[in-house]
């Protein structure tokens, strides 16, 4: 089970960076370091079962992803960091809502909580108890998405 | 006919990938108006003439499905084309929405997506070859 999670969660966030900000990631596994330098948020659900979302990304894919996301030229600049951090924000929101559907089924009815920075980079964040985790390259650097569920997860 | 819409959702950067979509689109556009909460979407529908609504569901303050109910309840609203974008994936909720008459797109969309539904939803632009 536990496989078929980390596939389908991978999966998932592949496919959203790739039409959400048109980055393209590759799985690092056995990685067990996360970004050095990163941003990370944090997103919390409810519903059949609970728990809460965290991704990390290397603060130099970033600005990349917030300006493929405005469709930004390169002469444009970098975005500001507030819109940086919302990009992270709303892809850690996509990621959730198409997660939460592919592990709970198209019937399960989640509530989900807007997205936060979460202070300090993330550091400690998600990796405890964490019932799935995904690492991968993106462009020049990482990211990392950590599932952690509040008691057990309902079978399939 | 120009198009004036009002884009709801509480992600700025999501507003602006929608507002930036639309003016690709090749669709007439007019004034494009934006809200952070279906609270501000019904303030903004109360000062502005609109006539496309493009809302996403989870929100804070007020939700983009309690937006629809009200923009129902007010006859002055509730006959305005609603287009949801949104990551809900529950298909009782989806369901629940298009009874209420709205359109929806999954997030992540592609531009012509959001082109297509709007030509079907408004009827304006229909026949129209542009590429978003």
């Amino acid at each position: 089970m536990k496989q078929a999670l980390e596939k389908t969660f991978f999966r998932i966030a592949d496919e959203t960076l790739q039409r959400l900000a048109f980055i393209f990631s590759f799985p690092e596994e056995g990685d067990e370091t996360s970004p050095e330098a990163a941003v990370a948020a944090s997103v919390r659900f409810s519903g059949p079962f609970s728990g809460k979302i965290v991704m990390k990304i290397s603060n130099d894919v970033l600005p990349e992803m917030a300006a493929n996301m405005l469709g930004l030229d390169d002469d444009e600049g970098e975005p500001p960091l507030e819109q940086q951090y919302d990009a992270l924000k709303e892809a850690l929101n996509v990621v959730c809502g198409n997660f939460l559907p592919a592990v709970a089924g198209e019937e399960a009815v989640f509530d989900i909580q807007p997205p936060c920075i979460v202070e300090d980079n993330g550091e400690g964040e998600g990796d405890e108890g964490a019932l799935s985790v995904v690492k991968f390259a993106v462009e020049d650097g990482r990211c990392d998405l950590y599932l952690t569920v509040d008691g057990p997860m309902p079978g399939p | 006919m120009a198009l004036n819409v009002l884009i709801v959702d509480d992600s700025k950067i999501m507003r602006s990938m929608i507002s930036k979509t639309m003016s690709m689109s090749g669709l007439p556009l007019g004034e494009i108006h934006q809200a952070g909460n279906g609270k501000e979407g019904l303030d903004a529908l109360d000062d502005n003439w609109v006539d496309l609504v493009i809302v996403d569901i989870n929100m804070p303050v007020m939700n983009g499905e309690e937006m629809i109910d009200r923009m129902k309840e007010n006859p002055h609203t509730k006959d305005i084309p609603t287009l949801v974008v949104s990551t809900e994936g529950s298909k009782t909720r989806i369901e629940r929405l298009r009874e209420k008459g709205a359109r929806f797109i999954h997030k992540p969309f592609t531009p012509e997506r959001i082109r297509d539904t709007v030509r079907d939803l408004t009827g304006i632009g229909a026949g129209d070859e542009t590429s978003a």
